[in-house]
């Protein structure tokens, strides 16, 4: 087994052994995380919920910044496959204005918490 | 007297140097898996605040880096090349960046950011037996504690430090 391994690796080029071990690190920590989030392992308690001190609710501006990232990478990853892996995708401004307004509605809300709790 | 390197000799130097790379690559690489693994890297906390909530903001910036930073290594594995990175997606992960930044400055200027509530309940009731007291203030070597009642009955006490 190991031999056999060993004329495997030795007949790759090293830009493919490169290509293989990058490959698999960022594969294996993307599994890693995933799993450590699954599990419980990783923290997501309140991440939907509101961080004012007042009881667990979910904090409805968390809901559409949530959606909006994970539909954004979902797209991005969509056409870049789609692309044949030429370049980036175009993204339009409408994708842009989603984005920016759910973060901007998740940061405006923060604050505006925090300032009425202060006053 | 100069030496010279023959080609052989320089395309086996060539590959010797470049398995090295791989090697050291590859080592580098199992071992931070490992160490992830085992919980020597620990990332329980990676996307929690100082309060130990987790942080909405962490969590799309961790996503959406993460995204674009696979893309970007398939890109340039398929061309050859660095790719080309598009306005639009440079403009997004600014907005991901920036979001963080915004919800961290928040987070640290109100107490629910930085405590937790089981800190803030022992915050309470720290004043709260300082004014059954009927004390001001209280002075220890790690200096004054919360105060109580405004209006001082006896002149503060050093207090012995806890062990």
């Amino acid at each position: 087994m190991v031999l056999f391994l060993q004329t495997k690796v030795m007949h790759m080029s090293v830009a493919k052994l490169l290509y293989w071990e990058m490959l698999g690190f960022l594969v294996g920590l993307v599994c890693l995380l995933a799993w450590r989030m699954l599990t419980g392992q990783m923290a997501l308690r309140g991440l939907l919920m509101r961080k004012d001190g007042r009881g667990q609710r979910v904090s409805p501006e968390r809901v559409p910044l949530l959606l909006a990232t994970l539909g954004l990478s979902g797209y991005v990853l969509v056409q870049v496959f789609e692309g044949g892996l030429r370049s980036f995708p175009d993204v339009g401004w409408q994708w842009v204005a989603v984005f920016g307004g759910s973060s901007g509605l998740y940061a405006g809300v923060k604050a505006l918490t925090t300032l009425r709790r202060k006053v | 007297m100069k030496m010279a390197m023959t080609a052989g000799q320089l395309a086996a130097m060539q590959m010797v140097f470049g398995y090295g790379v791989c090697f050291f690559m590859g080592l580098t690489c199992a071992t931070i898996l490992w160490l992830i693994w085992t919980g020597k890297i620990d990332l329980s906390s990676l996307l929690s605040e100082t309060n130990g909530d987790a942080s909405m903001s962490r969590f799309q910036l961790l996503i959406f880096t993460f995204v674009v930073a696979v893309c970007l290594f398939l890109l340039t594995v398929q061309n050859g090349q660095f790719p080309f990175i598009s306005t639009g997606i440079l403009t997004l992960l600014g907005i991901s960046a920036s979001t963080y930044a915004a919800g961290k400055a928040i987070s640290y200027s109100r107490d629910e950011g930085v405590t937790t509530s089981d800190e803030r309940s022992d915050m309470r009731q720290t004043a709260q037996a300082i004014s059954n007291t009927g004390a001001a203030t209280m002075v220890d070597s790690a200096g004054t504690a919360s105060s109580g009642s405004e209006v001082p009955v006896a002149p503060p006490v050093p207090v012995a430090p806890v062990p």
